[in-house]
């Protein structure tokens, strides 16, 4: 196995480590890992950038195509920069010099697999604001994204349990605090209000656990963590303010409370 | 439903939820205050602050290598002093060694970058502080929790780890509500107490034990964790710790000085049996304590089971009272050995005094009786004196010799007008002690009669006949000796007049030198008949005189019971009423005797001639002499009659028994109020089981 540049801990960092740095089949997992987080995102960047559907989904498989083919990656010091603002800026600059060369097919190589078409396209594109802009479109799919494959993991753990009708009847209490509706709800599954108590608490906490994992993987140090979530927190909420970008975030930034989470 | 202020609305792949809306859920409201840095260490990444304890802050953080939620204990950078760093790894590392199931886990202690840190089990139910009001409500489920409580402090002394901080506050509870102890903040190896926070004050005053109170940390034992126990127990109970005051300064005074409010007087409903348990983890002294954390869990789980708990004595209650009230407890004692001791001895003295009289009465009487029983024999002597001169003057001798009737009738009424006392020396012509006169001849038959004539008596059909008589057989037994004694009769009842009255009878001999027995002259003595002044001033004393009853005509009893020939209650002469009982069959020894007098036995003794419960036969008829009476008796000589000298129970004992009602009177008023409380306290306690 390979030597892991600075011993970044994280699936993320190590998938970009060895997407560059490692053998075949390593570098081709990476890239596929790679390819599944970060297709949507750099979709709907090159979306808001003006492109259509199709030649947005061109462009992103060219982009990583040449991404990965070129080896770019294993330039990538991710110790030094994070690794999102540099695949930006990279899409960024493909983005100007495709459209000045009008370099979009694709190149040949490796095909790349990943789904270049699904409801999610259709959804992401209807939840983003057309006029948003394409930074903010990248983060944003990528919140969206973390929290679905969250809540989507959420709910494979319950089914497996065999527990989907109690998760489908206390999923809506991961973020609704108020205690009240659990004597209607007690009444609905034919337990103790104490007991939907217990169970929502173990829904939120495995939820939150998931969340942190989900998110540790996009991120190359723990500490970094916590800014993250808020990172993730902050591209969703309608900006008064420009939104901070990753890596650009800092407490000083935030003004305050952030949004209400909380039924009225 | 959720109407959130964002834009989002609810996706339906996150349950209909904004997606804002469950981040914001999992960031809560702790890593949004940027006040407080979030730590930075290798491995955690904390996102989500907790509470802050007495050493550190307490985050959720995330566990990279693990991928699990954790929380993490980071000590405060202000508290950085050495005392506070090896108090905060002490307790890191004395939980890290205890596996319980009810013990917070700790799974790394570590420092990184300068900063100290522990990470352990993540629970998310919040801490028992924040439910009192909910576990208050359900007596039983508090009791459970402090049964596992126990049992998990248990586990820990087993393993030579002390919490020494227990409350409220370090007790974590799981989704489920059930309790882990966490913060071992003080918690110190028992072999190493003593060694670092040498004589200061460490712990939360409200839970915190006397011995830690004042700084005796040598002290310190597993009767410190059941003191705490304890503690939280009370704060379950009642809704508030045991001590409660404006600093904590007053609050450690109270802690070292002053005895908990018994958690009933807080709230009447806890059952007297759990107060006590409560209480007795709280005694001030540790060595009163339940001796363990087990003992405790098994002394509620037997609570739970609804059976006694072991109840403590009477002896260890008391000692228990007593260190917790010393001066009320000086006050109680003294009141009741007031009671205890004097009570009894007054009454004992009382009795005993009583006792005392009573046998000095029966003892006066016994030496009236003796006294009065001389004087009675000395006037018999009198009398028999006198009826022997009569027998021997010559009108009578030569009258009966010739059986002269209208010489010896003459004589017969001479002698009823005209007494010839012996002693004085003096003829009355009044005043004579007999009733009647009369003479028979050898053959019982009468011949002269001073009450009528003999032609009256013939008239009247009476018969002449007496030879029967007690009095008659007296005389012949006296004659046949050729005694010129007199015989003094037992009493009967004479037919001519249906008196009852007793007979000195004597024999009569001729005059020549032959001393020929030619008759018996009998002179009779009345019942009444003042004899040896049978008279007591004292009118609550009485002095009777009984004699043993001769045989009648019609009544062949073989021992026929006594007579009471004078008695107080008498109007006039005559009367008798029967009387028997052992006093009399025994002192009443009459003997063959030739002269009255006092026979060799003498005096009787004493426990046998008393009865300290006399009744009085003459109660029958008069019944002013009913009741008990102290009663002396005496021989009248070789008489057979019996001197009874009688004084009222009722009247001696007045006054001690007075005495005794009094004392008794007041003793019971005296204790009556404490009785009326007592048993207020009783009824109260049985409605409320």
């Amino acid at each position: 196995m390979s030597q892991l540049n600075g011993g970044f801990p994280s699936t993320q960092s190590r998938a970009v480590f060895l997407a560059g740095h490692g053998d075949v089949q390593e570098r081709r997992r990476a890239q596929d890992a790679l390819c599944r987080q970060y297709w949507l995102p750099l979709h709907f960047f090159a979306r808001r950038r003006g492109y259509s559907k199709d030649k947005a989904n061109d462009l992103t498989q060219g982009f990583l195509e040449r991404l990965f083919n070129k080896n770019d990656l294993a330039c990538v010091d991710l110790g030094r920069q994070s690794f999102r603002p540099w695949l930006r800026r990279s899409f960024s600059n493909y983005l100007s010099n495709a459209r000045d060369h009008e370099l979009a097919l694709c190149q040949g190589g490796q095909a790349l697999h990943v789904p270049c078409d699904g409801p999610e396209f259709e959804n992401y594109d209807a939840l983003i604001a057309q006029d948003a802009a394409p930074d903010v479109a990248f983060e944003q799919t990528r919140s969206l994204q973390v929290l679905e494959r969250t809540f989507g993991a959420l709910r494979a753990e319950w089914a497996r349990k065999g527990r989907t009708r109690w998760f489908d009847a206390l999923q809506e209490f991961v973020t609704y605090e108020d205690e009240r509706p659990y004597e209607k709800l007690a009444r609905a599954l034919g337990a103790a209000e104490g007991t939907i108590r217990a169970e929502v608490n173990k829904l939120r906490r495995r939820y939150r656990e998931l969340l942190c994992g989900e998110v540790a993987r996009g991120t190359s140090r723990p500490e970094e963590l916590a800014g993250e979530l808020q990172n993730l927190l902050l591209v969703l909420i309608p900006k008064p303010a420009p939104v901070p970008l990753v890596g650009e975030w800092s407490a000083a930034s935030a003004t305050g409370r952030v949004g209400s989470k909380r039924a009225q | 439903m959720n109407a959130c202020s964002h834009a989002w609305g609810g996706l339906a792949t996150l349950g209909g939820q904004c997606p804002a809306c469950l981040l914001s859920a999992a960031l809560d409201e702790g890593v949004q205050d940027h006040e407080r840095p979030v730590p930075e260490l290798p491995h955690y990444a904390a996102f989500r602050f907790i509470a802050e304890g007495g050493t550190g802050e307490v985050w959720e953080a995330f566990d990279t290598r693990l991928g699990r939620l954790v929380a993490l204990k980071v000590l405060r950078a202000s508290a950085v002093d050495a005392a506070a760093v090896a108090r905060f790894l002490d307790g890191a590392r004395a939980a890290a060694n205890l596996k319980h199931a009810h013990i917070v886990t700790v799974h790394e202690v570590g420092q990184h970058a300068g900063l100290h840190y522990f990470s352990m089990d993540l629970v998310t139910g919040g801490t028992l502080a924040d439910e009192i009001e909910h576990f208050r409500a359900d007596r039983t489920r508090a009791i459970e929790a402090l049964v596992t409580l126990a049992d998990a402090l248990q586990f820990a002394h087993d393993h030579g780890v002390l919490h020494r901080d227990l409350k409220p506050a370090n007790i974590l509870l799981d989704e489920e509500q059930s309790p882990y102890v966490t913060d071992f903040g003080l918690a110190l190896h028992v072999d190493r107490v003593g060694v670092t926070l040498q004589g200061v004050v460490a712990g939360t005053p409200q839970y915190m034990a006397p011995e830690q109170a004042e700084g005796r940390t040598r002290d310190l034992t597993v009767a410190t964790d059941v003191y705490g126990l304890g503690a939280i127990l009370y704060h379950l109970l009642t809704g508030r710790p045991p001590f409660l005051g404006a600093t904590n300064e007053t609050v450690l005074e109270q802690v070292k000085r002053d005895a908990p409010v018994s958690p009933r007087r807080l709230d009447p409903t806890i059952e007297r049996d759990l107060a006590l348990l409560c209480l007795r983890c709280l005694e001030k002294d540790p060595a009163h304590r339940y001796r363990s954390a087990g003992e405790l869990a098994s002394t509620l789980r037997q609570f739970l089971a609804g059976e006694p708990i072991g109840r403590v004595g009477a002896v260890e209650r008391a000692l228990r009272f007593y260190r917790r009230n010393p001066f009320r407890t000086a006050l109680l004692g003294t009141l009741l050995s007031f009671v205890l001791i004097l009570t009894p001895s007054a009454l004992s003295l009382a009795r005993g005094e009583e006792a005392q009289k009573r046998a000095d009465i029966v003892a006066d009487n016994q030496n009236g009786a003796q006294m009065f029983a001389y004087a009675v024999l000395g006037h018999l002597r009198a009398l028999s004196d006198a009826v022997a001169r009569a027998a021997a003057e010559p009108s009578l001798v030569a009258a009966i010799g010739t059986r002269d009737g209208a010489r010896l009738q003459n004589f017969c009424e001479a002698k009823l007008k005209q007494y010839d006392d012996p002693t004085e020396g003096l003829k009355l012509d009044q005043n004579s002690p007999f009733d009647t006169w009369f003479l028979a001849d050898a053959k019982g038959v009468v011949l002269a009669d001073s009450r009528m004539p003999m032609p009256d008596r013939a008239r009247r059909g009476m018969s002449p006949d007496y030879a029967w008589r007690d009095y008659f057989r007296g005389a012949q037994a006296l004659a046949a000796r050729g005694l010129a004694s007199a015989y003094v009769s037992p009493a009967y009842k004479s037919e001519p007049d249906h008196l009852y009255m007793f007979a000195i009878s004597t024999p009569v001999y001729s005059s020549d030198g032959k001393r020929t027995w030619l008759g018996v002259l009998v002179a009779t003595v009345a019942s009444q008949a003042n004899l040896g002044s049978l008279i007591l001033k004292d009118t609550r004393s009485a002095a009777v005189l009984v004699a043993p009853r001769g045989h009648e005509r019609s009544d062949a009893r073989p021992d026929p019971p006594f007579l009471i020939l004078r008695h107080p209650a008498y109007a006039e002469h005559g009367h008798a009423v029967e009387v028997d009982g052992p006093e009399f069959r025994l002192l009443a020894q009459k003997s063959e005797a030739a002269s009255l007098r006092v026979e060799r036995w003498g005096l009787p003794r004493r426990d046998l001639a008393s009865n300290d419960d006399y009744r009085d036969p003459a109660a029958a008829r008069f019944p002013a002499y009913a009741g008990s009476w102290l009663a002396g008796f005496a021989p009248v000589g070789n008489t057979g009659f019996v001197v009874v000298v009688q004084t009222r129970e009722s009247d001696a004992l007045k006054p001690i028994k007075h005495f005794s009602a009094e004392l008794a009177k007041w003793i019971g008023i005296a204790l009556s109020p404490g009785l009326v409380l007592v048993a207020f306290a009783t009824l109260r306690a049985r409605k409320r089981r």
